[in-house]
């Protein structure tokens, strides 16, 4: 992406926009604004400076932090969404990738803290450096984070009585 | 600490690989706004102006027909009925999940606690005082 290489800009959406955007989905619940999260995100980057881009030393790292900001703030920015936040529930995904439907609907339940680090681990592909740099906290307390959700995701689907392999249509 | 072979660990990254399949395509305008410049300057992304002034009409328009024609939107219900068809159970659980503190909760719970050790001396203040050392 240095130096205005269109190529490069090409190929960094190729490597991370997947992954970025079932991110951000994960985080909104919603596909279209997940598209504008990681669309804002690729945006900021292409616009850094020189001197800006030479200081990014992990781009999966840099471009989930962007990401997960942008998806926060588009999801603070839904009344509709803030109400479904104050019922402890998100919305439900819009249209989401096929597979494991089971999963993306325990996934969509958990609170938005659990569900962030889980994305940022599976969906966005993280390490656990990454992801404290991502949620700027220390990587104890994300590892930690992360453990939980993990056990509550497992409770949910546990409790759940959802199939668990669907075959797209 | 959970295995990381656990088959959940497993199912999560299988949805992240799927994920990261479906690579969207890249927008035009982002593709098209991407400029090549020789000199090495920073890309910056460009919008003609024709293009941004005709979105700005759109949104004026689109803003004054939302503003004088939108219904106001019905008040969410305290206990609205769960609109994701999710089963009672799970419901519950993540209830008691979320009134037992939620996550952080969660992540103190799990963490070793300190524990005093018996077999340490003890240093009375007096003995530190007079400079007596534990024995």
């Amino acid at each position: 992406m240095h130096g205005g290489d269109q190529a490069a800009a090409r190929a960094l959406w190729q490597e991370h926009a997947g992954r970025l955007t079932a991110l951000a989905r994960s985080l909104t619940g919603s596909h279209a604004d997940a598209l504008d999260a990681v669309q804002e995100a690729f945006v900021a980057v292409l616009a850094l400076s020189r001197t800006d881009v030479s200081a990014v030393q992990d781009e999966a790292a840099y471009l989930a932090q962007a990401v997960h900001a942008r998806s926060l703030n588009l999801l603070r920015a839904s009344a509709r969404r803030a109400a479904h936040e104050r019922e402890g529930r998100s919305p439900p995904l819009t249209p989401a990738p096929a597979g494991d439907p089971a999963l993306e609907r325990a996934l969509d339940v958990l609170p938005l803290n659990a569900r962030e680090v889980l994305a940022l681990k599976h969906l966005a592909g993280l390490t656990f450096e990454q992801m404290a740099f991502a949620l700027e906290a220390p990587r104890a307390t994300v590892s930690s984070r992360y453990y939980a959700a993990l056990a509550l995701l497992r409770g949910v689907l546990q409790a759940s009585d959802i199939p668990r392999e669907v075959t797209r249509a | 600490m959970p295995d990381v072979n656990d088959d959940l660990v497993a199912r999560l990254d299988a949805f992240g690989a799927r994920a990261a399949a479906e690579s969207p395509s890249l927008p035009a305008a982002l593709a098209a706004g991407v400029s090549v410049r020789a000199g090495g300057s920073a890309p910056r992304v460009r919008v003609p102006l024709p293009a941004l002034a005709a979105a700005a009409v759109v949104v004026v328009v689109g803003g004054a027909l939302v503003f004088v024609g939108a219904p106001p939107l019905p008040a969410a219900p305290e206990h609205a009925a769960p609109s994701t068809g999710l089963p009672d159970n799970m419901l519950a659980m993540l209830r008691r999940f979320n009134k037992a503190g939620g996550i952080d909760s969660a992540v103190n719970a799990s963490q070793p606690r300190a524990v005093a050790r018996t077999d340490e001396p003890v240093m009375r203040p007096s003995d530190a005082r007079a400079g007596v050392l534990p024995r």
